[in-house]
């Protein structure tokens, strides 16, 4: 039993092309063992972005990293094409303070993101920081980027970022999403909210020309492509194996895997565009659409034909 | 040199002594203790000189290298390592 030179190469070159890569069960959003969670969990705070690679869905690979790493467990994380360990490992060296070290994080690198408050955040904040005797003001942006203030008694190894005459701490992995945040808080009926607006966040689906498309088709990707139009255009023609998006479908899809590939198609693109950016913001990062709709395709093949 | 805890009790102790026996070919001067937990799991304790100067890590891929035959596939007779445990004599 050994490790063939096809398998290799594919596990070196997803070692080449990315920094750190976790191999799980699962994904990022859905681990699907304990042991990938916890170590999910652990990275998450430390790295605002990281490879993870699913061996469920590639058998290959699965047997291949045990080989290759000469480790008989998964998960298995890797930086810089070095194999750090499994899941008792990070833990371990969580606990002990050197997986900043090993994931080759640099504080200097994340000193003071630039912050902004707008005069209304200024006053609110330190309106709640004088009810907050000994507590420290903290930010959590979460990968999806969901932004939480609040206070923390314990602030040691976070991120100092001063803006204003006020400090807010952040986690590492928060603080590689910070940079250059403004923070505003409006008055609502229910009180005062907060607004952030953040230029890290990728804010919009992406979308797929035809050409791209029909190459993911060709590749047979596992891809979810869902028609937004009416039952009666779709009469006009449709892309084939497409599912026709209603509310039960709708709802079916808010439980997928947050990163299942979702393409949405319409008759010009512009439906479609809302819909991928819909599930988008609600933390599908792989929802795109179909860039000119079903018109678009048509012309395109038929024009090719 | 093999130490096997509760041999005569232990129903897995053939498979046991292969573990060893696979350990102590990869690290002749090993010393390796094992105990079984649920079927198929066991944890294993090594001491070999020649851990001397690696990582945990490098010490825990040499024994994972040397038993990878016994793990391999689902139907693997040693389907996981509980705790494995690496120290230098």
């Amino acid at each position: 039993m050994s490790l063939s030179p096809e398998v290799r190469q594919r596990i070196e070159s997803i070692l080449q092309e990315n920094r750190v890569v976790l191999f799980m069960k699962g994904n990022r959003a859905q681990p699907q063992c304990g042991f990938s969670g916890q170590v999910v969990q652990i990275l998450d705070d430390f790295l605002a972005d990281y490879a993870t690679v699913n061996i469920l869905a590639d058998p290959e690979i699965r047997e291949g990293i045990k080989l290759y790493s000469n480790w008989p467990t998964l998960p298995q994380l890797y930086v810089n094409r070095e194999f750090v360990g499994g899941c008792d490992i990070i833990r371990e060296m969580a606990q002990e303070g050197e997986l900043e070290k090993a994931l080759g994080i640099e504080r200097t690198a994340l000193a003071g993101p630039k912050i902004e408050l707008s005069a209304n955040a200024v006053q609110t904040i330190q309106e709640a920081i004088e009810k907050s005797p000994g507590a420290s003001l903290s930010l959590h942006i979460s990968p999806n980027f969901e932004h939480s203030l609040g206070f923390a008694k314990d602030v040691v190894g976070k991120i100092e970022a001063r803006t204003q005459g006020i400090s807010i701490f952040l986690d590492l992995a928060s603080a590689q999403r910070a940079n250059g945040l403004s923070i505003d808080f409006i008055d609502t009926p229910q009180g005062k909210s907060l607004v952030v607006q953040n230029p890290n966040q990728p804010n919009t689906a992406k979308a797929l020309g035809c050409e791209a498309l029909k190459a993911k088709l060709d590749a047979k990707e596992n891809l979810l492509i869902y028609d937004v139009r009416s039952p009666d255009e779709r009469k006009a023609g449709y892309i084939e194996g497409s599912i026709v998006v209603d509310q039960d479908v709708a709802q079916a899809i808010e439980k997928l895997p947050k990163d299942s590939a979702l393409v949405f198609y319409c008759q010009d693109g512009l439906r479609s565009r809302s819909a991928a950016q819909h599930f988008y913001e609600s933390g599908f990062a792989n929802a795109t659409y179909l860039e000119g709709g079903i018109d678009g395709w048509i012309r395109h093949f038929e024009a090719a034909n | 040199m093999v130490q096997i805890r509760n041999l005569s009790k232990n129903p897995n102790s053939d498979f046991a002594a292969t573990i060893e026996a696979a350990i102590v070919k990869a690290l002749p001067d090993s010393k390796v203790t094992l105990s079984a937990g649920s079927p198929g799991h066991y944890s294993i304790h090594v001491i070999s000189q020649l851990f001397a100067g690696k990582s945990r890590i490098q010490q825990q891929q040499l024994v994972y290298a040397a038993i990878a035959h016994l793990m391999a596939g689902v139907q693997a007779p040693l389907h996981a390592v509980d705790r494995l445990q690496t120290q230098t004599p």
